[in-house]
């Protein structure tokens, strides 16, 4: 992926802090993933690392990004592929690749780890235990089973704020208002992905017309995010919807239903609420709580700031704009209204 | 090392000429009556010195053939005993100097054998030695292995070798019956030592990988390694699982043949990736096909230099309607008539090394 050192700046606004502390992370674990959120920009913090001397300038450095890889046989293969070493044809690739790695300091980042959790989990824990001088940087929209976990939140308002009008100025574009800004990027939710493509549109548009696009949220998600002028994206971040569709492969059932359901809450909402409104025969209490939690160790809500005792949860706006519409597809979308309704017409 | 079936074309390197027990007896009495005859014409005609010196020339006759010690002794015996009969009341200084010419050429012609005849045994141990050591490189598959019945052809570029850079293997492994044929890009003996190591990596990961696109990624690596020029290898990679099924997966090499019913095509579906040493353009993508063949299927597995023979009008060699009139009979008369018809047709057309391996599935009765 072409990345120049300008863009690697601009991506990585406001993520100092992050940078030092997945850094310090590292060098007391050894096996650290980044989880968070599509779009939220995790393999853009992995790769500023990768390219940090931070484990001293001999170490090797090798990174690779699973994202196409379908075998969970393959994992160590790909790993082996990135650092272009082999090891003894007569071992299996995963000890082979510890042999011929053996104490020499490098640092492996591997990107795209959710869809092979499981086996990322097994294969990168073995590799860090037989290669004493290996440190490894996973990246994954759900956590690896790993000590080492650095959650990614989006960027504070102001440094959104900032990307947008950056990527503005790539673009040539004219120069918006401030305050246009502010309300852009507010109901982006800090998404560096989503604050990207929102300014990509400033190549044909106004940023008022942008602006009042997105407050109908599901026309977010269908906007490009290959603008001329701006380095180019995997296929799975050329939209909103690209990257949420990427998330949905990995939810089991049950947390797809619920993902559509928690869409008729706008704002946030508690467990106890999700209950009795998202709960009936398809999704009884048990199989909903585990639902409700998957959806939060893949950050597709994500906890309450300002609320107190932290058992209030939202829904990201184009996260929640993809469920409802899966929810209005569904032809549940009546009846759950009708639910949600109810509860609010009996709880004021 | 398993006993080779005799591979087509192992050349022999050319041996002495067994010559006859009459050839021998003729060269043996020749100097005899070339001496009877100028003694008898000395004689007769009372003019012996002018015969006397052509009798070092009779002692040098069985330097014109290949002769053994015992001719060359002979004719010098010859020779001194025409002396004798021709120098009987010649001047002694004439019988004198065409004793010492005898004498000489004799022994120049004795060593000028002995050395030749060294230099002969030894080249034939050259040639038996470059012979088992071609087998050693480059082994043919054996007949059997885990009950998929083969045979092999090699058709090589360089005339008298057994080996180019074309390779092929057959190993009995814990993840069933794995088979290789491959193509090394260059030509002839230059790629033999690329060809050999790829052959050995790929031997060495059939029994440890246990998946097809895990061997192809893998030798992807290796050959990057061992190829030093931009060099690649096409390969076709089968793995033939105990229950029948056979699965493939091609990179950038021609599909196989399948035989059925006394009919050849080219194989169907087979979606190719990149030659190893190549795939990283592909992003390693490894797709695999899986085939159930019927109980008396046959493929036919080719390199280029087999799918890709152009005669000389530039025309490619009709393999699949070949192969289809040639069916019918055993496999080994098949594939010797088709080497024969391969090796005609490509005469005045490019020479490439070119492989043919014939696969039998093992037939089951209670396939499931």
């Amino acid at each position: 992926m072409l990345e120049s050192k300008n863009c690697d700046q601009v991506t990585l606004a406001g993520r100092d802090g992050a940078l030092t502390e997945v850094e310090d992370l590292l060098r007391r674990q050894r096996l650290v993933t980044v989880t968070g959120p599509g779009g939220v920009g995790k393999s853009a913090l992995a790769g500023a690392l990768a390219r940090r001397p931070g484990l001293g300038p001999d170490a090797v450095v090798a990174r690779t990004d699973l994202a196409p890889l379908l075998d969970p046989g393959l994992v160590p293969h790909w790993l082996a592929r990135a650092f272009g070493m082999d090891g003894p044809a007569g071992k299996p690739q995963l000890a082979a690749l510890a042999e011929a790695l053996g104490d020499t300091p490098a640092l492996l980042v591997v990107d795209t780890c959710e869809y092979l959790a499981e086996r990322c989990t097994e294969v990168l824990t073995a590799l860090v235990d037989a290669c004493p001088r290996l440190h490894v940087l996973a990246t994954s929209r759900t956590p690896l089973r790993t000590p080492g976990l650095y959650p990614l939140p989006p960027v504070p308002l102001d440094v959104a704020a900032g990307l947008f009008t950056e990527y503005a100025r790539q673009l040539d574009a004219e120069e918006a208002a401030p305050d246009a800004v502010r309300r852009i990027c507010a109901l982006l939710d800090g998404l560096p992905l989503a604050v990207r493509i929102a300014a990509g549109q400033l190549a044909h548009r106004s940023a008022a017309d942008v602006l009042a696009g997105l407050t109908r949220a599901e026309a977010a998600l269908d906007l490009p995010a290959t603008a001329p002028g701006l380095p180019g994206l995997p296929a799975r971040q050329r939209s909103l919807r690209d990257s949420l569709g990427w998330s949905l492969r990995l939810c089991t059932a049950e947390e797809r239903l619920l993902w559509a359901r928690l869409s008729v809450f706008p704002g946030s909402f508690e467990l106890a609420q999700v209950l009795e409104i998202c709960g009936d025969e398809l999704l009884p209490p048990g199989p909903l709580v585990a639902a409700f939690t998957g959806l939060a160790w893949q950050s597709l809500i994500e906890p309450q700031p300002d609320e107190e005792e932290g058992t209030a949860f939202r829904m990201p706006r184009a996260t929640r704009a993809y469920g409802r519409q899966r929810l209005s597809l569904s032809g549940e979308e009546r009846e759950l209204v009708n639910r949600f309704l109810v509860w609010t017409l009996r709880a004021s | 090392m398993p006993k080779l079936p005799p591979a087509g074309r192992i050349s022999t390197v050319p041996a002495a000429p067994t010559s006859g027990n009459s050839v021998r007896l003729i060269r043996g009495t020749f100097p005899l009556a070339v001496v009877a005859v100028c003694a008898l014409l000395g004689r007769s005609l009372h003019l012996p010195q002018l015969f006397l010196p052509l009798m070092p020339a009779v002692a040098a006759l069985p330097a014109m053939g290949r002769s053994g010690g015992r001719d060359v002794l002979g004719a010098g015996a010859a020779a001194l005993g025409g002396v004798a009969l021709l120098g009987w009341g010649a001047r002694p200084v004439n019988v004198v100097a065409a004793l010492a010419g005898v004498l000489t050429v004799t022994a120049l012609i004795r060593a000028a054998a002995r050395r030749s005849r060294r230099q002969e045994s030894k080249l034939a141990r050259l040639g038996r030695l470059a012979q088992v050591t071609q087998a050693a490189v480059l082994p043919r598959p054996p007949e059997s292995v885990g009950g998929v019945r083969l045979d092999a052809r090699y058709l090589a570029a360089t005339p008298g070798a057994t080996v180019g850079g074309d390779i092929c293997g057959a190993e009995r492994t814990p993840f069933g019956v794995r088979l290789l044929i491959g193509d090394v890009s260059g030509k002839g003996l230059d790629v033999v030592g690329t060809a050999a190591e790829t052959l050995h990596i790929w031997r060495e990961l059939a029994h440890h990988e246990s998946s097809l696109a895990g061997i192809a990624l893998r030798m992807d690596t290796a050959v990057t390694r061992i190829h030093h020029h931009d060099g690649f290898v096409t390969a076709l990679l089968i793995n033939v699982y105990d229950d029948g099924r056979v699965e493939l997966l091609s990179c950038g090499h021609p599909p196989p043949l399948l035989v059925r019913g006394g009919r050849a095509s080219w194989l169907a579906g087979l979606d190719a990736t990149a030659p190893l040493g190549l795939m990283r353009m592909v992003q390693d993508r490894c797709p695999t096909a899986v085939v159930r063949p019927a109980p008396d299927d046959w493929l036919l597995l080719c390199t280029d230099g087999v799918a890709e023979c152009r005669n000389g009008a530039g025309e490619f060699y009709p393999l699949a309607e070949r192969l289809t009139a040639f069916c019918g009979h055993e496999p080994t008369v098949v594939l010797d008539a088709l080497e024969v018809d391969l090796d005609r047709y490509r005469d005045g057309g490019s020479r490439d090394d070119a492989m043919m391996l014939l696969i039998r599935p093992p037939s089951r009765q209670h396939s499931s």
